[in-house]
């Protein structure tokens, strides 16, 4: 980044190509919709290349990236959500969440279909959650920040970031369950 | 050993490798003995592994382009900028009226006749003769051009400009350089046909802008050629519109061949930044296609941009530093007067010593 403050645009093309899929990513899985997320991922790094001139390394790169990452789509969802009456959580109360209707396919497919259908299901899992457990969820497994990165990006205090942490995990290994990817109350049978 | 919930609120950093090694083992000891605990972790664990299984979305191409444009054209701007901080006008005056002499210089020597009168005058190669109207052809030595892969234009004369000469003109009749000299110094070239250079140079002005010259010998043909002589004409205009700040530099001065490069995009430029360090906090090495350092630039606190310029010698050739319009050019090496003014503190003479992996200097 230091390097493309100067000038160097060849060193911005290094993190574009570096951060571009994982951010993307992140944005997809965060709002749940390939073009709003392709919106996203573009609006976030050309915030980037405008911020540049006035960035100072006080974080990671990566925590700074994500920042402007989340809160461009907070701010769209926002705005969708007024639009449509359709908020960013998807789960609200009320709301019968997507697992639901997953969990309840029958017959059980063979090994292969299986195999093809655990990507939407563990993507259905996800879109499950909170907003706000779902973001705390994707930037610790998917970008990678610890914790104390994590409340910066957010805002949030470190200790209401593991809260959110382990209620997604809870609740990801609830919907895990009731799709019979992982295991019943003991644990230790192998994962789909 | 830490009361069980204490150590629950452990579990998840545990698992996510968060604990310093202390924790970590304090967590483990406490595993050992308490199955509810093992059993939470065990979940975040199945848990995590299970959705680990998701791949990573593939960002579309096409998004990638637009951004490495709208990069391209930032970083094109932050350079621009750049530029016109360490360049001021006169500078640029300068650079236009050094082409404006290699242009000249260039048309000589390649129409000039080979059997030319010329005159035995080495000392004028270094400027410091009187007023001589023509140079010999064995003197480049004397005053070796300083710029890369050019060859001496063996067998034809060499001319040295002095930026100090108030107008430079040339004689139609004889097709030999006619001098009007200054009371100080002589600019002295072989005659191109009047037509085709009908160049003048405006009076130099070292004093005004107080920054020291060095006489340079002209840049041979070679290099010079491709300069039209429309260009020549013209960018003598365009010195006599700007003067009196065409202080020209000549033509194998280091900061024109570097600003040559530059414009040509034939510089690799390497840049670092340190942190902290107000002496050297940003560092520019700028290489040429050998390999070669023909730039070292520093911004620091004291300074600002300090600039060393490196001649084909890998010698120290020029120092430009200062802020702002208060920016001086220093030239230095065989033929160069003695700085008027200190340099700034921690040159480095030699292009070999130029490195990326230099520590800072902080002070």
């Amino acid at each position: 980044m230091a390097r493309f403050q100067v000038g160097d645009a060849r060193a911005f093309e290094v993190l574009v190509r570096r951060h571009r899929t994982p951010v993307f990513t992140f944005l997809v899985r965060l709002v749940g919709e390939r073009a709003r997320a392709e919106d996203l991922l573009q609006e976030t790094f050309l915030r980037v290349v405008r911020a540049a001139p006035g960035w100072e390394e006080r974080a990671r790169f990566s925590t700074w990236l994500y920042g402007i990452a989340r809160n461009l789509a907070i701010d769209e969802s926002r705005r969708a959500a007024f639009r449509r009456a359709e908020p960013l959580d998807r789960s609200a109360p009320g709301e019968a969440p997507p697992i639901a209707r997953l969990a309840s396919d029958d017959p059980p497919p063979d090994r292969a279909a299986e195999a093809a259908l655990l990507r939407p299901r563990l993507e259905a899992a996800l879109a499950s959650l909170p907003a706000e457990q779902r973001e705390v969820f994707l930037l610790r497994e998917q970008a990678g920040l610890a914790f104390r990165e994590i409340a910066q990006a957010t805002g949030a205090p470190e200790n209401t970031v593991k809260s959110r942490m382990r209620y997604a995990l809870e609740g990801l290994r609830a919907a895990l369950e009731s799709m019979g990817i992982v295991g019943g109350e003991d644990a230790g049978r192998s994962t789909g | 050993m830490k009361g069980h919930d204490t150590i629950r609120e452990k579990l998840l950093d545990l698992a996510y490798g968060e604990l310093s090694r202390r924790e970590a083992r304090t967590v483990e000891r406490h595993l050992e003995a308490c199955q509810a605990c093992r059993a939470e972790l065990s979940r975040i664990r199945e848990t995590r592994a299970a959705m680990s299984a998701l791949p990573p979305e593939p960002a579309p191409e096409a998004g990638e382009r637009i951004l490495l444009a709208a990069a391209r054209e930032a970083a094109e701007r932050v350079r621009e900028r750049r530029r016109a901080r360490l360049l001021p006008a006169w500078a640029w005056a300068s650079s236009i009226g050094a082409l404006a002499v290699v242009a000249v210089v260039a048309v000589s020597l390649r129409l000039a006749p080979a059997g030319l009168d010329r005159r035995e005058d080495p000392e004028a190669l270094l400027g410091r003769s009187p007023p001589a109207s023509a140079a010999p052809a064995e003197a480049p030595s004397l005053a070796a051009p300083r710029i890369e892969g050019v060859a001496p234009p063996a067998g034809r004369e060499t001319a040295v400009a002095k930026r100090a000469a108030p107008e430079v003109r040339q004689a139609p009749a004889d097709r030999r350089a006619a001098v009007e000299e200054a009371p100080a110094a002589i600019a002295a070239a072989p005659a191109p046909p009047a037509p085709r250079a009908a160049a003048k140079v405006a009076p130099a002005r070292d004093a005004e802008e107080g920054y020291a010259v060095a006489e340079r010998a002209a840049e041979p043909a070679s290099l010079a050629a491709p300069r039209s002589r429309a260009e020549a004409s013209g960018a003598a205009a365009e010195r006599r519109a700007s003067a009196p700040a065409a202080a020209g530099g000549l033509a194998a001065d280091p900061v024109d061949a570097w600003e040559r490069l530059d414009a040509a995009g034939l510089l690799g430029r390497s840049v670092r930044r340190f942190d902290g360090c107000p002496e050297e906090q940003v560092r520019e090495i700028d290489r040429d296609r050998s390999g070669r350092v023909v730039r070292l630039a520093t911004l620091r606190d004291s300074s600002g941009w300090v600039e060393q310029f490196y001649g084909p010698d890998g010698a120290l050739a020029a120092v430009r530093f200062g802020q702002g319009e208060a920016r001086r050019t220093v030239r230095l090496g065989p033929g160069a007067p003695r700085p008027r003014e200190a340099l700034p503190p921690g040159m480095v003479p030699l292009a070999a010593a130029v490195s990326e992996e230099a520590a800072p200097r902080c002070e």
